[in-house]
């Protein structure tokens, strides 16, 4: 299963990446992509990150599809 | 009332928005008579100083199709709540100049009381829903991620 992550704002600065694509041998939820996020990139735990899938934001956990399209949002800071 | 089909509308100016446009803006109001009160606030670029450096602007990044749905949202709420005969949302992305307009929300009512409050609404959840991330630029060329309050 592969999925698309784009890094928004400061967590694009952090990861110093602004998308990247992941393949994973199981099915994962958007929670766990989160944690391993968190894990693949040590620097981002200490900002405090939403999820969007398919630019709809994430409100409680579920499995991600193929294909998906993730965000990743530090806090919003617009105006 | 009558009901009108609303849809999302882009959000975002490249750059600065610029007075003449705010200005014409205005004045395309003038035929919509039954207005008798626009609260508009317009969001500048403040040249803050942070240990030493001096904010010169901020660049403006976003998700674009996800800010303009939060947004669409957002004016659909207000129109509910309030009693509104129109209203413009701006935001810039790209880079604003300190003493630039990034942001200008610009909402009509018959009455002034619905016309105030909706804009202080419809700015706070802005700022709240909206995926719209600042990066203040430093005159060292340095940077920090601007945080909402």
């Amino acid at each position: 299963m592969k999925v698309k992550i784009t890094f928004y704002g400061q967590a694009a600065d952090v990861v110093k990446s602004n998308s990247i694509e992941w393949d994973f041998d199981d099915s994962i939820s958007a929670f766990g992509l989160k944690k391993s996020i968190q894990v693949k990139y040590p620097q981002i735990s200490s900002i405090e990150l939403k999820l969007a899938v398919n630019n709809k934001m994430v409100v409680k956990d579920f499995d991600l599809n193929d294909c998906d399209e993730i965000s990743v949002l530090p806090p919003f800071s617009g105006g | 009332m009558e009901q009108k089909l609303r849809k999302p509308k882009p959000i975002f100016k490249q750059g600065a928005i610029s007075a003449e446009s705010i200005g014409v803006s205005i004045a395309n109001h003038q035929t919509k008579t039954e207005i008798g009160a626009h609260n508009i606030f317009m969001g500048q670029v403040r040249a803050d100083e942070i240990e030493g450096k001096k904010v010169v602007a901020i660049e403006y990044t976003a998700n674009e199709e996800l800010a303009n749905e939060a947004v669409f949202a957002i004016r659909e709420k207000a129109f509910e709540k309030y009693d509104l005969t129109c209203m413009h949302i701006y935001h810039s992305l790209g880079e604003v100049k300190v003493g630039e307009i990034c942001l200008f929300i610009f909402v009509s009512s018959p009455r002034r009381n619905a016309a105030n409050e909706a804009c202080r609404y419809i700015l706070e959840a802005i700022k709240k829903d909206a995926p719209i991330f600042g990066k203040e630029i430093f005159d060292d060329s340095t940077h920090q991620w601007k945080v909402n309050n």
